[in-house]
């Protein structure tokens, strides 16, 4: 079986395609040239494509002889605020140029947003996959126009409503942090994000599901950035926002069977500790 | 705070007080732009940050002695500071903490 992972070079790309290639898939990663390839490049099984996505011809042949589609690539904030054109041409016309490139009965497992709920902080957590979606940004504009295009294709498919990813590594502070201080904010770990994108592909219904971290990852957005940088070892001076953003506690109890919450925050910050131990931080 | 991003700053600037080619000035004000926008990040501060803050250092120093030499060797010096500078921004922003 052949899946493709579209964005396959970036972080989350690059963990979809180790589970997939470990579990037996044969994996077609597609990514811009220009990008770092060597984490694909390191693992054994993963075909590398180097194209565009907005360019029609490179999107029909990286579809050709594939089962699955894991549809990653999107342009990210804070890029899509600045370059609403670029970000309808990669996000939107990508997924509608992917769409008419599959053949017929292909699954196309979506990475959408719960930045698509817009801003919910006077509501009562958790937020449900029936919740209204609202065009708070750019890029939560784009990712409801691309589920519209997903759902309305007659393709099987699986949307994932995914919450901001969490990366246990060393990352800088933002000028100003993208949430408040006391608002409401539930992560995932990188791997298990992709857990859940790989878990979707034997997915036999069409499914929209919330993909977040679990209860031990629902904490305020203060909380979150001090136990972070805590565990690092590093002091930090975060300059918040006056105005809530559009990040949340979501209800993950359908998505929950799925498997994918293997890594509560307890074991998030256990692995921060250790990097900050050996960057020399602590 | 970096503290030989703050040395490479000063050493820039001292560098730029002689220099008269546009071409040269223009690379000079990007190197310290850069250096600007960097010099608070955290990984500057750790085990693999901290070589290459010090190597803008040692070669802005080694730019600011041979000042008297050929136009072409502080050229090719400030080309090499440019594309330090260009590699601390890049893995700064590849450290970005993104909210989708």
């Amino acid at each position: 079986m052949k899946v493709l992972i579209t964005g396959g070079a970036g972080r989350l790309g690059c963990e979809v395609a180790k589970i997939c290639a470990h579990e037996g898939f044969s994996v077609r990663a597609f990514d811009l040239p220009q990008v770092n390839w060597a984490p694909l490049e390191a693992i054994d099984g993963v075909e590398l494509f180097k194209g565009d996505i907005t360019d029609e011809k490179n999107v029909q042949k990286a579809c050709m002889g594939v089962d699955t589609v894991i549809h990653l690539a999107a342009l990210l904030p804070p890029k899509t605020e600045t370059n609403p054109d670029l970000t309808n041409r990669i996000n939107v016309e990508g997924t509608r140029s992917l769409i008419q490139s599959m053949k017929h009965n292909t699954r196309i497992v979506f990475t959408s947003s719960i930045a698509t709920y817009g801003v919910t902080a006077a509501e009562t957590p958790p937020i449900k996959e029936t919740h209204k979606q609202t065009a708070y940004s750019n890029y939560a504009d784009s990712k409801i126009k691309s589920e519209k295009i997903v759902k309305a294709s007659g393709l099987p498919y699986t949307v994932l409503r995914i919450a901001p990813i969490s990366v246990a590594d060393l990352l800088e502070l933002p000028e100003t942090v993208a949430y408040r201080s006391d608002q409401r904010i539930e992560c995932i770990y990188v791997e298990d994000a992709a857990y859940a994108l790989y878990a979707c592909m034997r997915e036999r219904e069409n499914q929209v599901y919330n993909i977040g971290g679990g209860e031990t990852w629902q904490m305020t957005g203060g909380e979150y950035i001090k136990r972070f940088y805590d565990a690092l070892g590093v002091e930090v001076e975060p300059n918040y926002p006056k105005e809530y953003t559009a990040v949340d506690w979501y209800d993950t109890s359908r998505s929950r069977r799925l498997g994918y919450q293997r890594t509560n925050f307890n074991l998030f910050e256990r692995k921060l500790i250790a990097i900050g131990e050996e960057m020399g931080l602590r | 705070m970096s503290q030989p991003l703050i040395e490479a700053k000063e050493t820039v600037e001292k560098i730029a007080k002689h220099i008269e080619q546009d071409a040269l000035m223009a690379q000079l004000k990007n190197i310290n732009r850069l250096v600007e926008q960097n010099q608070n990040k955290i990984w500057l501060r750790t085990k693999s940050g901290k070589p290459i803050a010090e190597k803008l250092q040692t070669t802005a120093a080694e730019t600011l002695e041979k000042l008297g030499s050929g136009s072409e060797e502080i050229a090719s010096l400030i080309t090499e500071l440019e594309d330090i500078a260009r590699e601390i921004d890049e893995e700064s922003a590849r450290r970005s903490m993104i909210v989708t």
